[in-house]
């Protein structure tokens, strides 16, 4: 179950704002979304390794004569704000 | 002779290579359908016109100068097609119908897209989905409602909708869209066009728009069977820009022969909630199936209802996680601008990566994928692919996604199994039931797609369900 509380809590973890009603809404919708999350527990996994990906494929490189690249231009042709060819964010932290 | 843009992709390279006419021609012939129809249908997001005349006139130069011969090097010269937005076009908008990507413009082309163009293709315009992908009735979007061309009250399934309607109503030769559990298939089947959803890893991801990294895989929505073989032939192979795509030999998949398949037929997979003529259709497709020489076996396969869970678990953690690069700095808009949807996937994707319920959830998922896994494998010890309904029910009405917080994942309950084994399927319409089209799905072992291109297309040989197209579309 999730409580408005929790919301707000996961509201902070992915950097996003929600509204009063919202909260309430999500709150209700994803305690729906558990009972299939929670029916999981009726198999047995204890003799079971987890499975993240499925090609089986381990330690991947790229050959250096094929790596692909962008110019400074490309890189910065979507950003808001750009300052002395870099891309200007907010200040992270205050200046004593 | 009919009109140009009513033909499938092996009728439209025929009339090409015979110079029955131009691809001027037949690009101007869908330009003026989607003029026509796409008002009411709503799938095309982004337009590209003006490159699409320029390119079918360099076409229709190379056709003048090597006649057939230039099919050769290049198999799609000419072909008008529709693509997925989620596809990263360099110089063209991407916005994977969010908000948040509403004045995109990719320094950069995805594979798929690059492979393509590579093969002289056309490129006649974006089309709109659920928003990054998020459900099954592209209602999701943030700029359009896609309607469904058999009729437009209806919803064309998704997240691939405006590729699938695009196909539906003739508005391109063929298409392109991607699947992570159901978008090729559901939208295909509620369209009554052939999908093909290949095994993960098969299709390069480079440049896709990510949703769930460990499941998406990028395919073709077509008029026929044929038709995505020969566009997976194209798409499909190793790239050097996805670590996950695979090294496997790629054949020429509309040019596979079997004989003796047997279709196992998971008791399970028809124990859900569904129609009842779309079950009646499905046996009459398996009946089919005899006539045309496969055997049939009944097989035990896991409940679905857990690959739900599985599913929604797995996905959401890696949608948080693939979502969390959207700041709004280097590209974009902020990140107040995700709409409902990916705000509800983000925050339990988050919620099941947390510390306390890590294991509880996301592991848990990982481990019972395993025996998902395992359990297809087993399965397919004894046949060579599987067949089920590729939806419990026909299009729904618009709005009644919203009822329920996991519609897709019910809706998509007879994909997710094989999505999260990162298998290869494909959807093909088996009839109509009330004038609305129903799809059948046949599933095979991973990296095994010439078994379903093979049957696939002789099943269409035999049929003409893939040949019916809305009459008019009101």
């Amino acid at each position: 179950m999730f409580t408005e509380k929790d919301i707000e809590k996961l509201s902070e973890l992915v950097k996003l704002p929600i509204s009063e009603e919202e909260k309430s809404k999500l709150a209700g919708m994803l305690s729906q979304t558990t009972v299939y999350m929670d029916m999981l527990n009726e198999l047995d996994t204890s003799k079971v390794e987890p499975t993240y990906q499925v090609t089986g494929l381990v330690n991947v490189y790229q050959s250096d004569d094929l790596y692909k690249t962008l110019t400074q231009e490309e890189v910065l042709q979507n950003a808001k704000n750009i300052k002395e060819g870099m891309i200007g964010t907010s200040a992270v932290l205050e200046r004593e | 002779m009919k009109k140009l843009y009513l033909l499938n992709l092996k009728e439209a390279l025929e009339g090409l290579k015979n110079k029955e006419f131009t691809s001027l021609e037949l690009t101007n012939s869908c330009i003026e359908r989607i003029k026509e129809v796409d008002g009411k249908v709503k799938a095309y997001l982004t337009l590209n016109f003006e490159n699409a005349l320029l390119d079918a006139k360099k076409a229709d130069e190379i056709i003048s100068k090597k006649g057939e011969f230039a099919f050769k090097d290049l198999p799609l010269l000419g072909i008008p097609y529709a693509l997925k937005d989620n596809f990263s076009t360099k110089g063209i908008r991407t916005t994977a119908s969010s908000k948040v990507l509403t004045d995109y413009i990719p320094p950069f082309e995805s594979t798929v897209s690059q492979r393509i163009k590579e093969a002289g293709a056309v490129l006649l315009g974006k089309t709109n989905m659920d928003a990054f992908a998020h459900g099954s009735s592209t209602e999701t979007s943030d700029f359009l409602k896609t309607a469904n061309p058999w009729d437009t009250k209806r919803v064309p399934g998704g997240s691939s909708g405006g590729s699938a309607a695009a196909v539906a109503a003739n508005m391109c030769i063929f298409s392109i869209g991607s699947e992570t559990a159901g978008s090729i298939r559901g939208p295909a089947s509620w369209c009554g066009v052939s999908g093909f959803k290949p095994s993960y890893g098969r299709v390069s991801r480079y440049g896709v728009i990510a949703m769930a990294s460990s499941t998406d895989s990028p395919g073709p929505i077509c008029k026929s069977i044929w038709d995505c073989s020969y566009v997976l032939s194209v798409i499909a192979g190793k790239d050097e820009s996805d670590a996950t795509s695979v090294t496997n030999f790629v054949p020429n998949y509309t040019e596979t022969k079997y004989s003796d398949l047997t279709i196992g037929i998971p008791k399970s997979y028809f124990l859900i909630e569904m129609d009842e003529e779309v079950k009646k259709l499905t046996y009459d497709f398996i009946e089919k199936l005899k006539e045309l020489g496969c055997k049939t076996k009944e097989i035990d396969l896991i409940a679905p209802k857990y690959s739900i869970g599985v599913y929604t678990i797995v996905q959401r953690s890696e949608v948080s996680s693939n979502l969390a690069r959207l700041d709004g700095i280097r590209y974009g808009l902020t990140r107040e601008n995700f709409g409902f949807e990916a705000k509800k996937r983000m925050f339990l994707g988050a919620h099941v990566l947390s510390s306390g319920y890590h294991d509880q959830y996301y592991t848990k998922a990982q481990k019972v994928r395993t025996l998902i896994i395992n359990d297809f494998e087993k399965a397919f010890e004894g046949v060579d692919l599987i067949v089920s309904p590729t939806m419990p029910i026909t299009a729904l009405e618009f709005g009644e996604g919203e009822k329920n917080p996991l519609f897709g994942e019910m809706m998509d309950i007879l994909h997710e199994g094989s999505a999260v084994s990162g298998l290869s399927a494909i959807s093909m319409p088996i009839g109509f039931s009330k004038g609305l089209p129903v799809g059948g799905q046949l599933i095979a072992p991973r990296l095994h797609e010439e078994k379903l291109a093979y049957l696939g297309i002789s099943y269409q040989e035999n049929t003409d369900f893939h040949k019916k197209f809305p009459e008019e579309i009101k």
